[in-house]
């Protein structure tokens, strides 16, 4: 298989077996941005199938070089050689499958299957995985190996790191195809990069062992520099203003949708229907369903988007109150900070069918809540005399320092026929958010 | 504590700041909090992983960043050396006044969630923190 990032990608034969099986074809009608393409970049009709085979070859070529490595040291860890090699072909499943459970366009539809199926794409990842498992088997790789690497949850930490950590072959393969598709030529040096990676822990509790970075300035410096570039995409790709907006638009055309059209419920509820719902068959049931979700798909193809009316960061109060928007001073319940910090989704949510309670259309304002994403932890192969500890990355790096700032803006986003209206209520808008966040 | 709801583990980290005063490092701080779980009558309220350098709660990092970005603590970066920083953490007045206003709700039951805390502290605020990191990892590899 050819790919234009990693250029030759070879498949193993299981995945030569499954490939073209209707749950693994399904990533080729989902787009990797989803909405993006639709609005801010054209170029990024990349998708998800692409995406899954670079995270495998990723890992594989990642995994080869913590074998060499292991196989380079005078003093080997007990039964870590043969651990990454007995797993190898997991990690390559676990990353190909990682994200087989996303719905159309993405992230669309995470929110809406927690609130309204009371599931996750993760979980329903892990479902699909488990339909394979005769295939997996056959090739000695176990199915629960797969979705414990998958979660993240793994006995052995340093393999799910690997899929699911601070610095995984996902987010690599990601910045290097996201960028590359919308068209920013950033890029770092992978190779490089993979290099400076390495298995940190002593004797042979391997259960305790994690991923973490070689103890030089050039892996402390190539680390900062991906880091860096991350947090950079989320800036000025992944939460991008208008098609953030779209997206809010599309979530609550399906949530509206799923009332009344029985039958879009049902492709989502039911496993087996779910895996044949692509962004054009989404697109169309919504099309078909009268009222506000027509309407919206419509408009987002017309480009013919809501109006941002309001963004003013809440984090970090200015005068006296414990949060401050719009020139008020709020001091939100317990309750409140505590969805805040689990379930923004579900705060935005929550204020955005308040806010609307007696108004003709179901979502004539939509509230959003946005957090700037941050490094997770990285530790280095240096020992901390003081503590006893390996080194964080953040406490050698200036950089990744500043990068662990976290933001979180409050948005308003107004129905394009209402944009008027909604600027003059916007200061009533306000305090009737203070009120909510003070009785939460 | 004896509180089950879901505001646990705001009032368990918040109430160690207040009592502690300043939290030196953020590896002295999970470590406190990993002690006070495991030794103390303190609900497991964060869960931990038992790393082979000792344990660490992921929850518990999210959760002292939200507070650093909400402004309810102050993370002070102090330099150790060359190229080489330590991070301490210290309950800004907002975060005081919600830590107080949580008991508050909490009636009687404040005085309990106080005494539990100020033992937590009185207990480990002289422990060196390379004692604190070894008594945690014995602690998690179940050796004596």
């Amino acid at each position: 298989m050819i790919d234009p990032i990693h250029g030759s990608i070879s498949l193993p034969q299981w995945l030569i077996r499954i490939k073209d099986e209707p749950p693994i074809r399904r990533t080729i009608n989902i787009k990797q941005l989803g909405l993006k393409a639709w609005v801010d970049f054209p170029g990024a009709i990349h998708t998800r199938y692409l995406h899954s085979l670079g995270t495998m070859h990723l890992a594989a070529k990642l995994t080869d070089l913590l074998i060499k490595k292991e196989e380079r040291r005078s003093y080997r860890r007990s039964g870590l050689l043969e651990n990454l090699r007995n797993n190898k072909n997991s990690l390559m499943a676990a990353s190909f499958f990682h994200d087989i459970g996303h719905g159309p366009f993405s992230h669309v539809l995470d929110y809406v299957l927690e609130k309204e199926f009371h599931t996750t794409h993760e979980k329903i990842t892990c479902e699909i995985v488990k339909q394979f498992k005769d295939d997996l088997v056959r090739e000695s790789i176990p199915v629960d190996h797969v979705n414990n690497i998958i979660r993240g949850e793994h006995d052995y930490p340093y393999l799910a790191d690997i899929v699911n950590g601070p610095l995984d072959v996902d987010k690599v393969d990601y910045i290097l195809r996201d960028s590359y598709h919308v068209g920013l030529k950033y890029s770092f040096d992978l190779d490089h990069f993979l290099d400076q990676i390495t298995i940190l822990g002593e004797g042979d509790e391997l259960g305790t062992f994690e991923l973490g970075l070689e103890k030089d300035l050039s892996a402390i410096a190539c680390a900062t520099v991906f880091l860096l570039l991350w947090t950079t995409m989320y800036d000025i790709v992944y939460c991008i203003q208008n098609s953030r907006i779209a997206e809010k638009m599309l979530e609550k055309a399906i949530l509206i949708a799923i009332q009344t059209n029985k039958n879009l419920k049902e492709q989502i509820r039911n496993l087996k229907k779910y895996q044949s719902l692509d962004e054009w068959s989404l697109m169309r049931e919504l099309q078909q369903t009268k009222g506000f979700p027509e309407e919206i798909v419509s408009r987002i193809r017309r480009n013919d988007l809501y109006h941002m009316i309001y963004d003013e960061e809440i984090s970090g109060a200015k005068e006296e109150g414990e949060i401050s928007f719009g020139g008020l001073q709020v001091k939100p319940t317990h309750r409140f900070y505590d969805e805040l910090q689990k379930r923004p989704d579900e705060v935005a949510e929550e204020l955005s069918r308040k806010l609307n309670e007696g108004r003709e259309q179901e979502y004539d304002v939509i509230c959003d809540i946005v957090e700037r994403r941050v490094p997770e932890q990285v530790h280095l192969a240096e020992k901390n005399e003081q503590t006893g500890e390996p080194f964080l990355l953040s406490e050698r790096s200036d950089v990744v320092y500043a990068l662990e700032q976290e933001r979180i803006h409050l948005k308003l986003y107004v129905h394009p026929e209402r944009v008027k209206d909604g600027r003059r209520r916007k200061n009533k808008i306000l305090g009737t958010i203070k009120e909510l966040l003070e009785a939460w | 504590m004896g509180r089950t709801n879901d505001h646990n583990e705001a009032l368990f980290a918040l109430g160690l700041l207040a009592e502690f005063g300043t939290i030196e490092g953020r590896t002295r701080f999970q470590k406190i909090v990993y002690l006070a779980q495991r030794e103390r009558n303190v609900p497991q309220v964060f869960r931990f992983i038992p790393y082979y350098y000792g344990p660490y709660s992921k929850s518990l990092t999210n959760l002292i960043s939200f507070f650093k970005t909400i402004g309810f603590l102050e993370e002070r970066r102090v330099k150790l050396g060359l190229d080489v920083f330590r991070y301490d953490y210290s309950l800004t007045e907002r975060g005081m006044s919600f830590y107080e206003r949580i008991l508050r709700t909490l009636g009687e039951q404040a005085t309990t969630v106080r005494s539990t805390i100020k033992r937590v502290a009185s207990e480990l605020r002289d422990v060196p923190t390379t004692v604190l990191v070894s008594r945690a990892k014995k602690l998690a590899l179940g050796k004596p």
